[in-house]
């Protein structure tokens, strides 16, 4: 292995590394960002979802057992044709957890698309709204997520549904710009 | 390597004022390592110095370098008058060696060869001490790349020792290789794969436990330099002034 010397004389390039806090979030390229969402959907749930939330998911997925219903990962959660709405509410909240909090483990861009397409799976196949955010708020945050390149086919379908089912259709999707982490 | 400095004294790194202070005693062993170790921090820093600053070619800054270790540090003791409340080593060992080249051009004179490009005869000193004024951005850029280097050598002998050489691995490809050698980080999915990551949470564990050993690191190292805990945020603050202002 390299001896770890900093052979650059670039003065950014170390001031880089000084500005280094463990509270600063990793700057993932957004090429990654595709593969740390598709990680984040097929990673078993209890890993998925953090520590915070542990007892609660442990929960769920316990009482999902008892009823015959096996939910492995956040890809069957979100995609599957019957998700739980008990998990769907934990997902929300960890996800807007991780998008407001600076040392929120997920980056932003994942943690939003999350907490999105939670909402919309909770309403588009429960029928059940699981946010307290007002329409256009609701609106304009799934329309942002269906915007990134790195946002696999069928999550961008489903967010794509919700929002016709709210009689929106796709708009001028290119003006779309991230929205604030929720209250 | 750098590290490996730190690897060999073992769990006490002597502060240094400490290493000042004993490279200034009698103690001639004591004494011969710590100078030892201040040199090999310093020199890199007032080679480049003599370098950029003055003008002086390779042998030249060698000579003058050897001839500054030999007669000020180790004949006159010049460590022993350093005095802390005076402010930095770091400023202390500059005005010294600035002295020392004007004082050796003049003693020197045109005649010899290892002078020939610096300024000579009568107005040499007066043109080195104007050189002198201009700030040192080269001692100050290379003292904090050894800093820096220093700091992330520890960080490698520490992963190493810890069992934890997958922390050292995931910051060296995801932080300090692409940082200055202008490498593309380790992209996600070969991390996640070589590293057996079962969810981004893992990965982000993994960095963040990186940068929190580096800035912990980073703080003991800059502490050393300081000589005072007090003064480590100013240390710190110092040294991305320097690098801010040479990157502007």
């Amino acid at each position: 292995m390299q001896e770890p010397s900093p052979r650059s004389d670039n003065p950014l390039a170390l001031s880089s590394l000084l500005e280094l806090r463990e509270d600063t979030r990793h700057v993932w390229r957004p090429e990654e960002l595709g593969a740390i969402w598709k990680h984040q959907l097929t990673a078993p749930m209890p890993l998925a979802l953090g520590d915070s939330l542990s007892a609660e998911v442990m929960h769920e997925l316990e009482m999902l057992e008892l009823s015959r219903k096996n939910l492995k990962n956040l890809d069957e959660l979100l995609h599957g044709a019957q998700p739980a709405i008990g998990l769907l509410n934990l997902v929300k909240r960890f996800a807007k957890q991780c998008w407001s909090d600076r040392d929120g483990p997920l980056p932003r861009e994942i943690a939003a698309l999350l907490y999105y397409a939670s909402i919309a799976v909770a309403d588009l196949r429960l029928g059940k709204r699981i946010s307290e955010l007002r329409s256009d708020e609701l609106i304009q945050g799934l329309r942002w997520s269906g915007t990134p390149t790195w946002v696999d086919e069928q999550t961008r379908q489903l967010l794509k549904e919700a929002l016709t089912r709210m009689g929106q259709g796709a708009g001028d999707e290119s003006k779309s710009v991230m929205p604030l982490a929720p209250d | 390597m750098s590290g490996q400095r730190g690897g060999e004294l073992g769990p006490f790194v002597p502060t240094q004022w400490s290493l000042v202070h004993r490279a200034g005693q009698p103690d001639v062993e004591a004494r011969k390592v710590s100078l030892g170790l201040l040199l090999q921090r310093y020199l890199p820093a007032l080679r480049a110095h003599l370098r950029a600053q003055k003008k002086f070619d390779h042998e030249q800054v060698e000579d003058l370098l050897q001839a500054f270790v030999a007669e000020k540090v180790v004949e006159q003791n010049l460590i022993a008058q350093a005095d802390r409340q005076r402010g930095k080593f770091r400023s202390f060992l500059l005005v010294a060696l600035n002295r020392f080249v004007i004082d050796q051009v003049r003693r020197t004179g045109a005649g010899k060869r290892s002078m020939e490009t610096a300024p000579v005869g009568e107005n040499a000193g007066e043109e080195l001490v104007s050189r002198e004024i201009q700030p040192s951005n080269q001692f100050d850029i290379v003292w904090a790349r050894e800093l820096v280097a220093e700091a992330l050598g520890r960080m490698r002998c520490e992963c190493e020792t810890s069992g934890q050489m997958e922390v050292w691995v995931i910051f060296e490809c995801r932080v300090v290789k692409p940082a200055f050698d202008g490498i593309e980080p380790m992209p996600y999915e070969v991390l996640i794969e070589r590293f057996g990551l079962q969810s981004p949470i893992q990965a982000f564990n993994l960095l963040t436990t990186a940068k929190r050993k580096f800035a912990r690191i980073l703080r003991s190292v800059a502490g050393e330099y300081a000589g005072d805990p007090q003064l480590i945020d100013q240390e710190i603050d110092d040294l991305k002034s320097i690098l801010s202002m040479a990157g502007a």
